[in-house]
């Protein structure tokens, strides 16, 4: 698939409708990478946003930081120790949503405590591990990049990304209606609990693989902007959800494109191209005569 | 607490004393139980804070109580949140809720609102809201009926068309455990009110 995907780039190279990079395999990569993660976060987006979790999801992709010096030290190569992300951010978002609901604090002071103690114990872990700063490793966490994507990176973001649609149906509806009032939920016998514990792994999974993409410092942006947009253009939940995954799919193509025509780095790229969509958006809704 | 009333195959029951807590702090404390069997109407009354919507989330399962619920419940909280982070509008709340798309027309019609299906959720007031919320648990034919202050945010019509249908409700077998302040509404129900005092007064 990225052989023949990377051909079509290539010819479409040739017509003068993609920038000269796309005639390398590595774009061709990117692109499914962005599109992958790009539709995966505009799925997750609306539901995010409606249990109130984007600060949430932006202090997962700082934990990533302890993710990685945790892999090393248990052996993992430094430029994909996955055991180490999985396991650390998982159990980071498993942790957050138990003491929210067993501290009785607000969500909000949990994860700002949590956001700055992450990143400064990844930082000293990854220092304790490697022996050495490395830059560039931080680097790549923050900022990561689609276009350095590897085969088995895309492997990992295909099976990531069938989780988190299936997990996606099962769940909107519990997670929704407790949102709504979670009366209403106990009385449909629904199990809300048991069901943001299954949301929040899979959003940690979505967060790690979305590192190599954007980065942890932009993932806050792939799990906001959708459907931030897509509610400036609809007030239905179906709609919300199928024009914020179409968004983030376009952001992400879109991104990729700008950043092989430009020097923008392509997490920005992407970033840069939801932002642009949710500023028309805005302005289209103002025209249209304001909240809907 | 008063206990009266049979609890069938279906219902609300508390053995004395009836008790809910949250977070470990015990709030209602009543020296009596509580039985709402099929068919009865009991109305939960009291100050502020005294832990009526408590026992309500109590016999749901949100907080840890001496009751016990039989049967398939239709719930009607005091308030429904409405938040622009929830872009849903009215047939989006009525799949939530559980009411399958071939049924929406009736619900709809049972609460008047048929010139709102399209409109969002947080365009709808507060009594329309509610208005929507007892169609659907009446409608469901739900055989224990929740209702946090049912009639509190409603116009004169839509409080009458509330009462009725709840009555009908009871009529037709559904045991009815409701939140109200409005002794009219208790009178008109024909309801057995129940004085609910919290705890730290109570002890």
């Amino acid at each position: 698939m990225i052989e023949a995907l990377s051909t079509l780039c290539g010819q479409l190279v040739q017509a003068g409708v993609l920038p000269p990079a796309f005639v390398h395999l590595f774009m061709a990569r990117a692109l499914i990478a962005a599109v992958v993660v790009g539709g995966v976060f505009g799925l997750l987006s609306p539901l995010v946003q409606a249990r109130r979790l984007a600060f949430f999801s932006a202090a997962l992709g700082q934990s990533a930081m302890v993710g990685v010096a945790v892999g090393v030290f248990l052996g993992e190569p430094i430029e994909a120790p996955w055991a180490g992300l999985f396991g650390v951010t998982t159990l980071s978002a498993l942790w957050l949503v138990f003491a929210r609901r067993r501290l009785g604090l607000s969500a909000d002071t949990l994860v700002g405590v949590f956001l700055a103690i992450s990143l400064a114990v990844g930082l000293t872990a990854l220092v304790l591990v490697t022996r050495r700063f490395n830059i560039h490793q931080v680097e790549a966490v923050l900022f990561g990049s689609p276009l350095t994507v590897s085969d088995a990176d895309l492997g990992v973001l295909m099976l990531v990304s069938v989780v988190v649609v299936a997990v996606v149906a099962a769940s909107t509806r519990p997670l929704l209606l407790d949102a709504l009032d979670p009366g209403l939920a106990a009385a449909a016998r629904l199990r809300t609990g048991w069901w943001e514990y299954v949301f929040v792994a899979v959003l940690a999974c979505a967060v790690v693989v979305a590192l190599r993409v954007v980065g942890a410092l932009l993932v806050e942006a792939l799990v906001v902007i959708p459907a931030a947009t897509a509610r400036l253009l609809s007030s239905s939940w179906r709609r919300v959800t199928a024009l914020s995954a179409v968004l983030g799919v376009v952001g992400g193509v879109a991104g990729v494109v700008v950043s092989a025509a430009s020097l923008v780095p392509a997490g920005a790229a992407i970033v840069l191209c939801l932002g642009a969509a949710f500023v028309v958006a805005g302005l289209w809704s103002v025209l249209r005569g304001g909240r809907r | 607490m008063s206990t009266v009333g049979t609890v069938g195959t279906a219902g609300v029951m508390s053995e004395a004393p009836l008790r809910v807590w949250r977070r470990g702090r015990l709030l209602v404390d009543g020296a009596e139980g509580l039985r709402v069997g099929p068919g009865d109407i009991v109305a939960l009354r009291g100050d502020n804070g005294a832990g009526k919507s408590s026992i309500l989330l109590g016999c749901l399962g949100l907080l840890p109580s001496t009751l016990t619920v039989r049967g398939q419940i239709g719930y009607v909280p005091q308030q429904v949140r409405s938040s622009v982070a929830l872009p849903l509008n009215l047939a989006d709340t009525l799949r939530l809720v559980g009411v399958p798309g071939r049924q929406h027309e009736a619900v709809v019609a049972a609460a008047a609102l048929n010139h709102a299906t399209t409109r969002p959720w947080q365009a709808l007031s507060t009594g329309e809201r509610m208005r929507l919320l007892v169609a659907r648990a009446i409608h469901s034919r739900a055989e224990v009926l929740l209702l946090d202050e049912p009639t509190a945010s409603l116009d004169p019509d839509s409080r009458q068309r509330v009462l009725s249908a709840i009555a009908a409700a009871a009529v037709a077998g559904a045991a009815v455990l409701l939140v109200s302040h409005n002794d009219d509404d208790i009178a008109a129900l024909g309801a057995r009110a129940v004085a609910v005092v919290a705890a730290r007064e109570a002890t």
